[in-house]
């Protein structure tokens, strides 16, 4: 009975246009609300030359894109709009096919397919070889965090210069990133500088990311790695060949302030190589690193420029919100920031390899202590690569948002 | 029985009760019944995946949302997907509408070996279930479907184990389904009817169950590994004993690349075979179609490195899987051209099957455009792993293939209920799920180039245009979710109602619209003419003046039902529980091995299940083999001199050999970058090439009982079979002798080669046990005097596979013993 039913001449008509005003409005409506963005991310970003590359090889590949999309659509709409049952009445020729028009239909995207094939031999062989003059940066990543270390300065301390969460890279250089990881799979992507690589433990990679704006970029982790994958963040921060060798030399000769006897700083020093076995409270020297302390970790990220750097928990919180987060941080990490490997020091479980544990209990009073010498790990002035360093794709305030000093 | 019922079960089926209805699909053999199991659960599925995907949307619908958090957003994701891909997607074409439509395509009754299909439907059902009972065993597994390694071995995870013997549960099933298929296609077609003349939905499912034998093995392989690193810490990944992390990638990707076009070919299919109906025309280029299809399934076994070019393989590998990618434009654009071409000319019924088809078209070209943007390496650095990736596979699934399933539900429901759908209801639905997927994945491109992770439960606010594109992606689910409620009413609708369908209530050409609508258990009370010009017959005939022949119902026979095959299946089941939640010995990773007592009560509990599953299993594996397959005795005909057992069992070995052929490539690839080096001391080749004697014997004494069988020596051929047995068990006895020597001598878990050994000798071993097993049934059959002259039981399928098992251990002595 249906099958005598004209499908097109109900239903559809009202129900499109509404929800066509439906789409228009609510994306509308999401436009005027969400535009106050502070970070643009994109690999559209022509400052890098990695992203210039890919863009002059997709030139062709989307002009062909857009002629098969408009072409190919074309004559499917136009064959279904003249031969629809409603409009053609004559009885169809029952033929089987067209060999010439075959041919033509083969050869036509084997040339497409040999033309992009060439474009994407050509741009692999610019990009893919490390250029002798590249800075080598090592990035280590762990659940879930980063490690970057620049094996080229040693410091003057013991080991070699390492910040974790924000990279320092200089500009108008290509960068040539290692990188591993040290439990699961990861993946290092800043899309305004260049492609991912995937971390894979045991194994090491090396690719080239770079730009020509001196700037605060965002990265992630973009491989699925446990709970806190989203969480996973990173800062690239570019600065100028000459302030990017300042800082790599003040960092090597950076040893860690020695607090000052009796001060916040002094206790929280105490707690942060000692712990407090009392109360179970495990010390956070275990685990990190302070360069110029005892404190040699491997397990959690390098806090040695810690009080330099405005993001916490890997990314998850930036400037003014890294500061209000830095307590409840220190006591329940895994309770803010799901999956997170550091013991909780409120004495909240977690849960290591399957197994839950209670954490050890720190007071408030400690953990403010523990707080306070965390922000004293400064760098010199001239070393903070923070300092005039713009939000790439912000609306032009130059790093108005605070920090964690 | 059947073939005394089944003139009536059609007539009498309208008032049963529930319980006779689930008892019938229990024992059931007939293909239309199993494939409407398929597609039922299939939707089922769908629903289920379909509710988590409008989760994971609320969750990002605005930044900073705690719907689903962490882990749990990781077991949705993950939930999603593997429910998708392997509950949904691949199960619903391949076989769903190949069960159903296949044999009647071809114009035969069943498919080769229909209790094995049975067994195979409740095997898919119940790896479902097995996945499912993760939820209250620690919860589903939060690896994502591609359960890379080692996040898939993290101490943290849960239900990974259930997850990896589900997926090979799920591929055992599969495995046997398409080995059926093929088989029914080489043996079983309507007389005159040659491969050039099977309609292109046929070949679709031929093509696609060739892709499935071939490449399987890899997600088998990867899961194997990775359950057997869980449960007895046996790795060939962990790079803390000189394993690669990225092997597992490669086996993962080697079966899920082409899974793509598992989930593609037989949806191709069914497009053309609306095209063609609909426009009252023949396929534009039948040839050139099957040619395609071949073609597609070439190209797409060699293009799996794309999903993994963000490791940073050697640059040539890179290149060459590269143009391998944009290969594929080729033929899969000749498709779409042709579909094109069909409807070119035609007087187009516009009804909802031609909608999803043009729907489809236009959705495919977009999902096929981004999809070769991605085969540009440098590119591909940028939007891997990215949103990118994900509104471009969900173009080509979820608004690509999944649109063609709708279709072909829509153009075949008339056959499989004998009613019509709504066409209204039909529209709300297409035009739902249109609007609904532009919105919800065509933003999702941008977010990729805006720099957004797939995978992600969170976001920030305020990185430009995120939250808005989020919001609008989340809103477009929204809508697809109303879709879904209008597919469900109107499928609940178009199963009520008076059954108004003619047998041709489209004008089809191809032999299903001879069968009345629902096809009766036999499926034709005609024979065809015996020529076939072209692949559309109903039309040539109607040319010619040729016309069916009738056939009286009561002269056809049909297998008779049984319940262990279901049974059979459901062993499985209990034993996949008990080794997922169970084990013979309380191994964690991170805990190591402790003493059974110390282990938890659930986990007590699944290994009594375990232990209790395996006589369960051979019981009913026995009392399955001791039941005829037809009550009366009846004549076969194949096309072949093959019965059907043994062209089933030589389609199913191939996917044994890419088993071992994808797991030693791993061990020879370890060996040669010398990461998989011998311990000094390693079993002996003495012991082997005894070993290997035996062996080989076997496989003579069980040719020469085959022999004996075919001149009817019976008493020979019951012995034949007996000293094989008695020779497999020789071999076994020396095998675990010389596995507990070696075991005992290291630590398997800190040696790569001895980890390699166990895994794979060990699975040879496991071969050894299943073909013995395959050979007691024909020993067991012939004791219970059901073998003679017409009954060969399964003689010829369980012989070959011997010689494959033992044509394996030459290798395995060559790659372990003697290298």
């Amino acid at each position: 009975m249906n099958t005598n039913q004209s499908g097109r001449a109900r239903g559809p008509g009202g129900g499109r246009a509404l929800f066509v005003r439906g789409i228009l409005l609510t994306a509308g409506a999401a436009l005027l609300t969400g535009c106050q963005s502070n970070q643009f991310i994109t690999l559209g970003d022509m400052a890098s030359a990695y992203n210039r590359e890919i863009f002059w090889m997709s030139v062709w590949a989307i002009a062909f894109s857009i002629i098969i999309f408009v072409g190919v659509s074309y004559a499917l709409f136009a064959t279904v709009r003249r031969f629809r049952e409603e409009n053609n009445s004559a009885e169809p020729a029952q033929f089987h096919g067209n060999n010439r028009l075959e041919v033509v239909l083969v050869a036509v995207p084997v040339l497409i397919v040999i033309v992009l094939s060439v474009l994407t031999v050509r741009s692999m062989a610019r990009l893919n070889p490390t250029p002798e003059n590249a800075t080598v940066v090592s990035a280590l990543s762990r659940q879930f965090w980063w490690n970057f270390s620049y094996p080229s300065a040693t410091a003057a301390a013991g080991g070699v210069v390492t910040n974790g969460n924000e990279m320092v890279m200089p500009t108008r250089n290509p960068v040539a990133v290692t990188i591993t990881s040290g439990d699961v799979m990861h993946a290092f992507w800043a899309p305004n500088l260049g492609g991912q690589r995937n971390a894979t433990p045991g194994t090491e990679k090396t690719w080239q990311i770079d730009t020509d704006r001196p700037g605060v970029y965002q990265g992630n982790c973009s491989l699925l790695c446990g709970a806190s994958h989203a969480n996973m963040r990173f800062k690239v921060i570019a600065l100028e060949p000459e302030r990017y060798n300042t800082f790599l030399r003040v960092a090597a000769e950076y040893r860690a302030p020695t607090p000052a006897p009796g001060s916040a700083e002094e206790r929280g020093y105490q707690l942060f190589m000692q712990g407090k076995p009392s109360t179970g409270a495990l010390a956070c020297a275990a685990c990190h690193r302070v360069q110029g302390t005892p404190a040699n970790g491997a397990a959690g990220p390098d806090l040695s420029f810690f009080g330099t750097r405005r993001t916490l928990g890997a990314g998850m919180w930036e400037g003014a919100e890294a500061e209000r987060m830095l307590i409840p941080w220190l006591a329940n990490s895994p309770g803010v920031k799901p999956g997170s490997l550091m013991p909780p020091y409120n004495g909240a479980t977690y849960k290591v390899n399957g197994q839950v544990q209670k954490g050890g209990v720190l007071t408030e009073q400690e953990l403010s202590d523990i707080a306070a010498y965390l922000r004293s790990l400064r760098l010199p002035e001239e070393a903070d690569y923070w300092r005039d360093s713009p939000v790439i794709g912000s609306a032009g305030d130059a790093a108005p948002r605070g920090g964690t000093q | 029985m059947t073939v005394q019922h089944a003139p009536q079960t059609t007539t009498t089926s309208a008032r049963r009760g529930a319980w006779e209805v689930i008892k019938d699909y229990m024992m059931t053999t007939d293909h239309k019944k199993i494939g409407l199991l398929y597609i039922f659960v299939s939707l089922l599925a769908f629903a289920i995946g379909g509710l988590m995907a409008v989760g994971i949307r609320l969750q990002l619908a605005l930044p900073d949302q705690t719907l689903l958090v962490g882990n749990t957003y990781n077991e949705v994701l993950t939930g999603h997907a593997a429910i998708m891909i392997f509950f949904f997607l691949i199960p619903i074409g391949l076989f769903g509408f190949g069960n159903y439509f296949l044999p009647l395509q071809l114009g035969v009754r069943d498919v080769a070996l229909p209790r094995l299909n049975n067994f195979a439907v409740w095997l898919f059902i119940f790896s479902l279930i097995l996945i499912l009972t993760g939820l209250w065993n620690g919860g589903l597994p939060g690896v994502g479907w591609t359960f890379y390694y080692p996040l898939s071995v993290d101490g943290n995870q849960t239900g990974v184990s259930v997850f990896m013997v589900a997926l090979i549960l799920n591929g055992l099933g599969s495995l046997l389904g398409s080995a059926n298929f093929a088989a029914t296609i080489v043996n079983l077609r309507a007389p005159g009817m040659s491969l050039w003349k099977m309609p292109i939905f046929v070949w679709s499912i031929f093509a696609t169950s060739i892709l499935q034998l071939v490449s399987l093995s890899g997600l088998t392989a990867a899961s194997l590994a990775t359950y057997l690193e869980l449960k007895l810490g046996l790795s060939m990944f962990n790079p803390g004993i000189g394993g690669t992390p990225i092997l597992f990638t490669q086996f993962f990707w080697f079966y899920s690349h082409p899974a793509v076009y598992v989930m593609l070919l037989p949806y191709l299919g069914i497009a053309a075979e609306v095209a063609s109906t609909m426009a009252r025309k023949p396929l534009f280029g039948y040839r050139v179609m099957v040619y395609s299809l071949l073609g597609i399934v070439l190209v797409s076994l060699l293009v799996w490195v794309h999903h993994i070019f963000a490791v940073g393989l050697p640059e040539g590998w890179q290149i060459a899987f590269a143009i391998a990618t944009l290969i594929v434009a080729v033929p899969t654009g000749v498709k779409i051209f042709n579909l094109i071409g069909t409807l070119w000319g035609g007087r187009i019924i516009m009804k909802t099957p031609t909608y999803w088809l043009v729907g489809f078209i236009f959705n495919f070209l977009i999902g096929g455009i981004t999809g070769v943007s991605l085969g540009m390496i440098p590119f591909d650095y940028q939007v891997t792993n990215s949103y990118y990736i994900v509104a471009h596979f969900h173009n080509v699934m979820m608004f690509g293939t999944a649109f063609l399933a709708m279709g072909g539900l829509y153009y075949w429901w008339p056959k499989m209920t004998g009613r019509f759908l709504s066409e209204r209801l039909g529209m709300w639905h297409f035009w739902l799920f249109m609007v609904g997927s532009w919105m919800t994945f065509l933003p999702q491109y941008i977010l990729g180039l805006l720099g957004m992770p797939r995978r992600y439960y969170t976001y920030p606010a305020g990185n430009f245009a995120w939250t808005e594109l989020n919001f609008i992606s989340t809103m477009g689910a929204l809508i697809l979710l109303a879709g879904g409620i209008v597919m469900v009413i109107n499928f609940y609708q178009g199963l009520r109602g008076p059954k108004t369908a003619s047998n041709n209530p489209w004008g089809g050409y191809t032999l299903e619209w001879t069968a009345s609508s629902p096809p009766a258990a036999y499926n034709f009370a005609h024979e065809f003419p015996r020529t076939f010009p072209t692949e559309r017959p109903l039309y040539d005939w109607e040319k010619s003046g040729q016309t069916l022949t009738p056939v009286d119902p009561k002269s056809i026979h049909l297998p008779q039902d049984t319940i262990w095959p279901f049974m059979t299946a459901l062993s499985l089941l209990f034993m996949g529980y008990g080794l997922s939640f169970g084990w013979f010995t309380n191994y964690t990773p991170a805990g190591g091995l402790r003493a059974f007592s110390e282990a938890g009560l659930s986990f007590q509990i699944a290994t009594v299940i375990l232990y209790l599953s395996i006589p369960f299993f051979f019981y009913s594996l026995f009392k399955w083999a001791g039941t005829r397959e037809y009550a009366v005795p009846v004549e076969h005909h194949h096309l072949t001199k093959y019965d059907n057992g043994f062209m089933g069992m030589a389609w199913f070995i191939i996917s044994e050999v890419g088993l071992f052929g994808v797991l030693i490539a791993g061990y020879v690839y370890l060996r040669l970058i010398g990461a998989a080096e011998p311990p000094a001391l390693r079993p002996n080749i003495w012991l082997a090439a005894l070993n290997t004697l035996i062996l080989v014997t076997s496989s003579f004494v069980i040719h020469k009982a085959e022999q004996d069988h075919h001149k009817g020596r019976y008493t020979w051929f019951r012995l034949g079979l007996l000293i094989t047995l008695i020779l497999g068990a020789v071999f076994m006895v020396f095998q675990v002798y010389e596995f507990v020597l070696f075991g005992v001598e290291s630590d398997w878990k800190q040696n790569l080669w001895q980890a390699c050994f166990f895994i794979i000798v060990g699975l040879h071993g496991l071969h050894i046990l299943i073909g013995g097993t395959g050979i007691a049934l024909p020993y067991y059959q012939a004791l219970t005097g059901k073998m003679d002259k017409y009954n060969h039981g399964s003689l010829t399928a369980a012989s070959l596979y011997w010689h494959l098992v033992d044509v394996v251990w030459l290798l395995i002595v060559a790659i372990f013993y003697a290298w």
